[in-house]
């Protein structure tokens, strides 16, 4: 079978603005614009679309909620789980088990195999 | 039916009368074919029997029951058998004591005492009883004494006591010996662990464990080698012991609980270390993974991170299969949303359509939910899923999923636009119209709409399609999709032979001349050089002369750069007897950028059809010749005087053949013109074929020799015509008169 094409992974824009996906708007706005002064559309016009881009997917809220749907989620953080506690008790039940074993173990079941005695 | 005998068959003597039966039955016992014996029994219990037959009846098949019973490992089939007996000699002890036994052995311990005593009632001196019954006792907080227990019962049974009760009352838990059983070392090591939470008596239990190997009691000691080994912290040590105990028949909650904790706390710290792959292996010994809760989401986080790490270094078919089993083991949208961009990454669109339509359906309802999706969302990922579909055959999906993305959103324009060009696409145009009107509804302003519609409405003739051109033009009056469209919408009414143009010339514009119908057109599309074009035809075949070169002249004047509209005024000017201004706007019409010397080879053509004179022919034909050396025309001299000859022999224009052989001959000599048109001459004239062919041949050598692709080129074109049948030369006019509307 002939291999299948692959694709590039989508275009994160919070990769390309180089923040968090936690990141709020203050963060979105300061990140695009330090980057923005350092890519100057006059000096790197290729770099300013691609950040102006990337920037349009996440200013808003609305916005982002659309990006998001069409973005590699990150795993989710570990959950937070309690450690099950362990049974290491002695349990009488199963000291009554030992004995009785113990017992039985003496015992021989063919010794009660009777052949019933038929009438003359 | 011949008989057994008869048959050859020797079977054993059949048994007759009730003792025959019941020595049968005996023998069977004895066999140990019990079902046959009940099956024997079964038999006479359907006659009338005498006492003494009916009680060895009864004692037999409880004789069979019983021994069903004891080799029956299946305590559940063990106790079926053993109540089957009972049924028949309620007296047994041996029954009501095996019977204690397997309860016990089911730990349905409230039920075992009255048994053993049912069996001690009778049988009081049975061996074992005593200890059992004391057991028994002991294990439901009953007093016991030690009458008819052996020492050794005895000593086992006061320290079964004292390990049992409740509390340990302090100190040490002291036995006399002997007791029951190899040693003594199972007894101090559950002494040990007993009366120090953190005792882990392993040389005592590893002992205790060789003594008993094959023993019932080795799954209980290794349940305790297991509980001792994770006392001292030796997880591998306990999860083998308690594994085995588990194998050998072990069963008890907290055996389950322990593994169960166990697993998780390996779990919870691989999770936390990042070792991925790890959990997953040891996750994979658990044979029922989606019973536990908890675990299965850990092993779904897992393959989660398994699937991203993938996907981050492009892996995506290893990313997908991650993501898959991540789905199976904890649904959630995230990982659906992932799975689908692999396998849109993977172009497996099916597949991915179906992870997004996944990712809909587990999407939470609630509104305060932190994962909940808008209306606005549902539509986005339904409209995607559409995307998704229109890479496959499933165009009945794409339409599904559009519209189920406009329950979300039935005010998106651009969304309603999608499944209108979905059911264009599908040949469904009242289901588009449909579409566009509730658009328009929405948005009367909607170009794409209109636009869409104004096309829908060309191809119905009970539909206005120029009234919708026109509220484009009201919105954008320079739109010149629309402008052209409603200029063709009044050309067609001037056309009688257009599907729509009669009717539309005598239902919508009765008593108009066409020139009326063109001139309201101008009115409307004023300086329109289709229109203008069209009128100056028309008013030319009126013989308005004047007027025709005024609208022709007009027409060039807007549009000096339209080729189309060149062509037609060039041509229809010779129509208007202008040919003077023919002459005049020949230069500007060379100006026209990329314009290529078939126009003007057209021209010469439509020249000699419409008889105008050999003169205008070689005039256009000396224009396309200009053209040889632009850079935008891949053809050469030699070729477009071969394609001229060629227009002028169709024309039947003597002089003008003769004229241009002479120029071929003079001109180009080298480039294999002369023998194509030998060629030509030789099978246009004598139906030489193979002389024509081996003229073809020499062309093309020559004009391989010399380079001119022109005559390469058509030489070529022509060479495989003449391998076939005696077709006519010009292959260019036989495909014209086959496909007339194609050409």
């Amino acid at each position: 079978m002939a291999a299948k094409t692959v694709s590039k992974p989508p275009n994160d824009p919070y990769a390309v603005l180089g923040i968090e996906r936690t990141s709020d708007e203050a963060e979105i706005k300061r990140a695009y614009f330090r980057l923005v002064r350092e890519y100057p559309p006059e000096r790197a016009p290729e770099k300013f679309q691609e950040l102006r881009a990337a920037y349009d997917q996440v200013r808003t809220v609305e916005a982002r909620s659309q990006t998001d749907l069409f973005l590699l989620q990150p795993p989710p953080a570990l959950p937070k789980r309690r450690k099950l506690a362990y049974n290491l008790d002695v349990h009488p039940e199963d000291i009554i088990e030992l004995a009785v074993e113990l017992g039985l173990a003496g015992l021989s079941v063919q010794e009660d195999f009777n052949e019933p005695e038929l009438p003359r | 039916m011949p008989s057994a005998a008869r048959r050859g068959v020797t079977s054993p003597p059949v048994p007759s009368g009730t003792s025959g039966i019941l020595q049968e039955a005996v023998r069977l016992l004895r066999r140990g074919s019990y079902a046959a014996v009940q099956a024997q029994i079964e038999q006479l219990r359907k006659s009338r029997l005498d006492p003494a037959a009916a009680e060895a009846v009864r004692q037999l098949l409880a004789e069979a029951h019983f021994r069903a019973a004891m080799l029956d490992s299946d305590l559940t089939e063990r106790l079926r058998y053993l109540t089957a007996a009972l049924v028949e000699t309620p007296d047994a002890p041996k029954l009501h004591f095996h019977r204690g036994v397997t309860l016990w052995q089911l730990a349905r311990v409230a039920e075992v005492l009255p048994e053993l005593d049912a069996a001690a009632a009778r049988e009081p001196q049975r061996r074992g009883l005593a200890y059992l019954r004391a057991l028994a006792r002991i294990a439901a907080g009953q007093p016991w004494d030690a009458a008819g227990l052996t020492p050794v019962e005895a000593n086992t049974a006061r320290l079964v006591q004292k390990l049992t009760q409740r509390k340990p009352r302090g100190g040490t838990v002291t036995f006399d010996e002997p007791l029951l059983g190899k040693g003594t070392e199972l007894w101090q090591a559950l002494i040990a662990m007993r009366e120090d939470p953190a005792a882990a008596p392993h040389a005592l239990l590893k002992v205790a464990v060789e003594q008993n190997m094959r023993k019932p009691i080795a799954r209980v000691l290794n349940y305790y080698k297991g509980v001792a080994a994770l006392r001292a912290g030796d997880r591998e040590g306990a999860r083998a012991a308690w594994l085995y105990a588990q194998g050998a028949g072990y069963d008890t909650p907290e055996l389950a609980e322990n593994l169960t904790a166990l697993l998780r706390a390996e779990a919870v710290e691989l999770s936390q270390a990042g070792r991925w792959q790890d959990l997953i292996n040891l996750l994979g010994r658990v044979p029922d993974l989606a019973g536990d809760r908890v675990l299965a989401e850990t092993g779904g986080l897992a393959y989660y991170h398994l699937g991203y790490e993938a996907a981050q270094a492009g892996k995506w078919q290893l990313a997908a299969q991650h993501w898959r089993k991540s789905n199976e083991l904890d649904a959630n949208r995230y990982v659906s949303q992932n799975l689908a961009l692999a396998e849109e990454a993977l172009q497996n669109w099916d597949n991915a359509a179906e992870a997004w339509r996944e990712m809909v359906r587990r999407r939470p309802r609630k509104e305060d939910h932190p994962d909940y999706l808008t209306d606005v969302q549902v539509a986005a990922l339904w409209s995607h899923v559409a995307d998704c579909y229109q890479h496959t055959d499933y165009f009945s999906e794409v339409e599904t999923c559009l519209r189920n993305a406009l329950k979300y959103a039935p005010d998106d324009t651009a969304l309603r636009l999608r499944l209108a060009d979905a059911l264009l696409d599908d040949e469904r145009p009242d289901a588009a119209e449909t579409q566009l009107d509730e658009i328009i509804a929405v948005e009367p302003q909607h170009i794409e709409a209109l636009e869409r519609l104004g096309r829908l409405y060309e191809n119905r003739w009970d539909r206005d399609a120029m009234a919708i051109w026109r509220r484009v033009l009201a919105i954008n009056p320079t739109h010149p999709e629309a402008r052209d469209a409603l200029a063709d919408g009044y050309i067609e009414m001037v056309s009688t032979g257009s599907p729509f143009g009669f009717y539309n010339f005598t239902v919508r514009n009765p008593g108009k001349s066409n020139i009326e119908v063109l001139e309201e057109g101008l009115r409307e599309l004023p300086d329109h050089p289709k229109l203008l074009v069209e009128l100056g035809m028309i008013q030319a075949r009126a013989n308005q002369y004047p007027q025709a070169r005024a609208s022709l002249l007009r027409a060039f004047q807007v549009a000096p750069q339209d080729v189309r509209v060149a062509n037609s005024v060039v041509h229809e000017l010779l129509h208007a007897n202008a040919g003077d201004a023919v002459e005049a706007i020949i230069p500007q019409v060379g100006q026209i950028p990329g314009l290529l010397p078939a126009f003007w080879l057209d021209q010469a053509s439509k020249a000699l059809q419409c008889k105008f004179g050999e003169e205008w022919a070689d005039a256009f034909i000396e224009e396309a010749l200009k053209l040889a050396d632009a850079p935008w025309v891949d053809d050469t001299r030699a070729g477009l005087l071969v394609a001229a000859f060629e227009v002028a022999q169709r024309g039947q224009a003597a002089d003008l053949v003769a004229l241009l052989e002479k120029r071929i001959r003079a001109e180009v000599p080298d480039s294999g013109a002369v023998q194509y048109l030998e060629a030509y001459r030789l099978h246009s004239e004598k139906q030489d074929i193979r002389g024509a062919t081996r003229l073809i041949r020499e062309a093309i050598r020559k004009a391989r020799q010399a380079n001119d692709k022109g005559v390469l080129r058509r030489a070529e074109a022509i060479e495989p015509a003449l391998k076939g049948a005696p077709l006519p030369f010009d292959i260019r006019r036989i495909m014209r008169d086959l496909f007339p509307e194609d050409l």
